[in-house]
């Protein structure tokens, strides 16, 4: 197993890198870079760009820019921000938390109803309730997470039930824990629904078919014929092989856990990652930009390998073929 | 007896079943009307995009009335003016003292149909004095009706010139890759596996920053196409090359081999042909991606600008908050969106279904 | 003659399929006597397995029992309830498929597999289970019990798997074996060794074994009942020795020279 994981890093770190490359490249094709900005102010000398130029080499070739951004990835040193004046590492620790709640929330609130709501689908095959959620599942499949944000926005804004975007209300710093919990939570619902509801139906749809599949194997009849209580035979034998290729699942969500949020986040005004790559993007903030797009592929990565080394544990079909 | 056996592809057969669904083909014509509407905007909008008359901002949708004290007389709107209430808010008066009544093939704004022949006819419209508002103005006071009808230009073109270029470039590719296996195929996989990586709006934003800002609208137009293409063609690539890989095994390519066709003949006459079908309907079902990339763009102000319309950039007006809560129509374009997305969806999933178990059953 | 452990009568299962009502089994009349082996043969879609299957009560959705009555020691099964025939499945009969690999569960061991058929029927617990699936699996012939034990489906040979849905079909000491076309996927020689199987479970055992098969030439060595199905409808049957030398009906004939499969 540990020789399995160490070739798949071994080719998937000059993949990343490349990524990055590619990343590097495009920022530096654009015209005009971040000095543009400071450059047309009248009151910064010319000292001052200079100083700045060499502070963040922009005085060098592209690919010693590069070069010496890579090198400086082992120590651990993102490089610094043009727009906000601090370590990158800085900005994304600060915003890295939001994205990351949100994320889980909309994880968990899509895993806990729709792995559910798929096995009753399963279990009540074509009967009128079945045919109801897959309908419902075909229209939210097709409904965009943003429009979803914007209708829930919308609705928002005429019940005044629910908050209207961001992450706390005014009085944030003078509520007590309890209250700003309460706030926070609330806060939440809205990106939180819209991001889930699309992602609800496709798994909802891909789990009563896995569970479709398996009831109809010899093996659920053999435990039938064995007397197995029927209860035994659904959640035990079915569902146990019924889960296991929704485990590659996971890790695509786990990927796409810190990048999947990045619209709605815009939208609902959540202050996350998402947010922070659009005033890098437009600002040129080469460094924050290529930060995020690393993390993003290391992510990607990470959660392909947790992957393949979850549905080897749970099936040993496969870590027997591993072996040989 | 004899019996008359006609010789049909594959497609054929599959779009015969397709026909047979109503909710595909009730799909297909909402799509042909969305298209239709979108070549004919110019006509068939009262008002040109860029009409504007800020004494109507955010001026809600004009009820068009028919009779009058009881009267049948026609179509007809009163005019509206433009007062603002004890809180500052926009309250819209009527006029009911003149009638503008609604007529068919007036003269309006200038346009040129098709881009070629100048007009000035318009489907329907109303004198000066008054102005429709079908489904309510924007803050400009530009009709929204007008402008979803040219939005419709530009959303849904980008879907279809985007995945036209990517399947081609994922053709090439995924072709190549297929047909030839070994480490031809690795290289190639892996690169798409690089570009599938990156997460995908990022890449968008990326790309988006990486063209000039003093583009015009038209360049910008099409370098978001191609950016969405750049995404895209990675997807496509793989599903051809899956085909590619299982379709090289067949006893018809081995044939053709042993009878001396070159391998780009091969490719060509013996195995695209095969994957036509299950493309098109991988083809449509990648098309809502397109149109929401460009909608995505558009809405957080990186993609088409203003004065152009497309059906994203009509949505961004509703990232203000207040806006949301007061002009509720300006949602409007999204549910054009959503209707467009769902369409395609039936459609290529339908056509997927039909050409099914005629894959099942080759394989065998 | 023996008395009947089972007796099916006038058995009938159809299915709907396009509006029209195919019978897939046809008034079929059978008795199976105790302690003894009686084969059911006949070509894949006569119907054989599916009146395995109606023995059990495990048809699949889409068929039912028309008609008919399968006598368990006296009383109708089509008449218990649900609950009641489960503590018959696996308790008082006991099913061996034809593909093991299939039927058994891939990501659980044999052991377990085999230890909830005790666990489900007996009062065993602990490790008193691991002892008597050893006892079971030395019983139908294989060696190094433990291995197996701790092993998955599909690393085991075919003979042993088959071997060890034997080991499963008779842990709870069932009296009614219903073996499906149990060694239609196996070599010869393994053949050979399941059917000495099955020979032993009946002499030892005392067991009452229904062999569904489409090989007539293999069931006559062991069978001393057999009945010949066809299109759901039973054309022969009797002792095996007499209607496998004088065949009267033109399909049996056709299953002796091995012409249907």
């Amino acid at each position: 197993m540990g020789r399995y994981i160490l070739k798949r890093l071994l080719v998937a770190i000059p993949m990343v890198l490349g990524m990055t490359l590619l990343t590097f490249i495009l920022m530096q094709i654009t015209p005009g870079n971040f000095l543009d900005t400071i450059r047309m102010d009248p009151q910064v000398s010319e000292e001052t760009i200079g100083h700045y130029q060499k502070m963040y080499q922009l005085d060098k070739p592209m690919f010693q820019q590069y070069i010496h951004w890579v090198y400086n990835l082992f120590h651990l040193e993102f490089g610094y921000s043009f727009y906000f004046n601090i370590p990158v590492a800085k900005v994304i620790a600060g915003r890295l938390f939001n994205t990351f709640v949100l994320s889980l929330a909309s994880f968990l609130f899509t895993w806990m109803i729709a792995i559910p709501l798929g096995i009753w689908a399963a279990l009540h095959r074509n009967r009128w309730i079945d045919r109801c959620i897959q309908f419902f599942s075909f229209i939210c499949l097709s409904l965009p997470s943003f429009l979803l944000a914007l209708v829930f926005l919308f609705l928002a804004s005429q019940t005044n039930f629910l908050p209207l975007g961001g992450m706390h209300g005014p009085d944030f710093e003078n509520m007590n824990f309890f209250v700003r919990s309460m706030d926070f939570l609330k806060h939440l619902i809205i990106p939180t629904l819209a991001l889930s509801i699309g992602s609800i139906a496709a798994l909802q749809k891909i789990m009563r078919g896995n569970m479709l599949d398996v009831l109809s194997q010899q093996y659920i009849l053999a435990a039938r014929a064995k007397g197995l209580p029927e209860d035994r035979v659904i959640y035990w034998h079915a569902l146990r092989n019924a889960i296991n290729p929704l485990v590659t699942l996971l890790g695509y969500e786990f990927s796409g856990l810190l990048s999947g949020a990045a619209l709605i986040e815009i939208i609902c005004s959540w202050p996350g990652l998402g947010s922070l790559m659009l005033t890098a993007v437009r600002s040129k903030d080469i460094y924050l930009v290529m930060a995020n797009m690393l993390m993003g592929g290391v992510l990607f990565i990470i959660g392909n390998l947790l992957a393949d080394v979850l549905l080897a544990k749970l099936d040993p079909r496969i870590r027997y073929d591993k072996k040989h | 007896m004899t019996r008359n056996t006609e010789h049909v592809s594959e497609f054929q057969l599959a779009l015969r079943s397709f026909k047979k669904n109503r909710l595909a083909v009730c799909c297909a014509m909402i799509l042909f009307i969305f298209y239709a509407g979108a070549i004919f905007a110019d006509f068939l909008s009262p008002y040109s995009y860029r009409n504007e008359d800020r004494n109507y901002s955010y001026c809600p949708p004009t009820p068009v009335r028919f009779f009058d004290e009881g009267k049948w007389v026609g179509p007809y709107i009163y005019g509206q003016t433009l007062t603002f209430n004890e809180f500052y808010r926009r309250v819209y008066q009527t006029d009911t003292t003149r009638r503008f009544p609604v007529r068919l093939f007036v003269q309006g704004d200038e346009y040129k149909l098709l881009g070629l022949i100048p007009s000035r006819l318009h489907l329907v419209g109303v004198q000066e004095g008054a102005r429709l508002y079908l489904i309510g103005a924007d803050s400009r006071g530009r009709d929204l009706w007008s402008r979803i009808l040219y939005g419709a230009q530009i959303s849904l073109s980008i879907g279809l010139i985007g995945v036209l270029i990517s399947f081609s470039i994922g053709l090439i590719v995924g072709g190549v890759a297929g047909f030839y296996g070994g480490w031809i195929d690795n290289v190639l996989m892996r690169l798409c596996e690089m570009v599938m990586m990156v997460p995908g709006f990022y890449l968008l934003l990326a790309l988006r920053a990486a063209v000039p800002d003093d583009f015009n609208s038209v360049q910008i137009y099409f370098a978001i196409v191609v950016i969405l293409s750049f995404i895209g063609w990675a997807g496509l690539a793989r599903i051809i090359r899956g085909m590619c890989l299982s379709l090289r095994e067949r006893e018809y390519v081995l044939a053709a081999k042993s009878l001396g066709l070159s391998d780009f003949k091969i490719i060509l006459r013996h195995i695209l042909p095969h994957t036509v079908s299950y493309s098109i309907a991988a083809v449509m079902l990648s098309i809502p991606g397109y149109i929401l990339g460009e909608s995505a763009l558009s809405l957080i102000g990186l993609g088409i600008q203003d004065p152009y319309a497309s059906w994203g950039n009509l949505l961004s007006d509703n990232m203000s908050i207040v806006r949301i809560k007061f002009a509720p129509w300006i949602l409007w374009p999204g549910v054009f969106i959503f209707l467009t997305v769902i369409s395609f969806n039936i459609i290529g999933d339908t056509l997927r279904d039909c050409l099914d178990p005629m894959m099942k059953a080759e394989r065998k | 003659m023996q008395d009947a452990i089972l007796k099916i009568n006038h058995l009938t299962v159809a299915v709907q399929e396009f509006n029209k009502e195919t019978l897939l089994v046809n008034d079929l009349n059978l008795e199976i006597p105790r302690n003894r082996i009686t084969a059911l043969v006949g070509s894949s879609g006569s119907g054989k397995t599916t009146t395995g299957l109606a023995i059990l009560r495990l048809l699949p959705q889409a068929l039912y029992m028309k008609k008919g009555a399968i006598v368990w020691e006296g009383q109708d099964l089509m008449n218990l309830s649900e609950n009641q025939m489960r503590l018959m499945r696996g308790k008082k009969i006991g099913m061996v498929f034809q593909e093991p690999l299939n039927a058994f569960n891939p990501v659980f061991t044999i052991g377990f597999q085999i230890g909830e058929v005790l666990k489900q029927h007996t009062t065993l617990s602990g490790p008193k289970i691991n002892d008597e699936i050893v006892r079971l699996l030395t019983t139908v012939g294989v060696d190094d019990p433990p291995r197996i034990l701790n092993s998955y489906p599909y690393q085991l040979s075919g003979g042993l798997r088959q071997r060890a849905m034997i080991a499963q079909a008779i842990a709870a000491s069932p009296s009614l074996i219903i073996a499906d076309e149990p060694t239609s996927n196996l070599d010869v020689t393994l053949q050979a060794h399941i059917m000495e199987l099955f020979r032993k479970l009946r002499d030892e055992l005392k067991m009452t074994i229904l062999l569904i098969s489409h090989d007539l030439g293999m069931v006559v060595h062991l069978a001393e009942q057999v009945a010949i199905l066809a299109n759901g409808r039973m054309v022969e049957s009797g002792e095996t020795k007499s209607i496998w030398q004088h065949p009267r009906h033109p399909f049996t004939q056709q299953l002796k020279q091995k012409m249907v499969i």
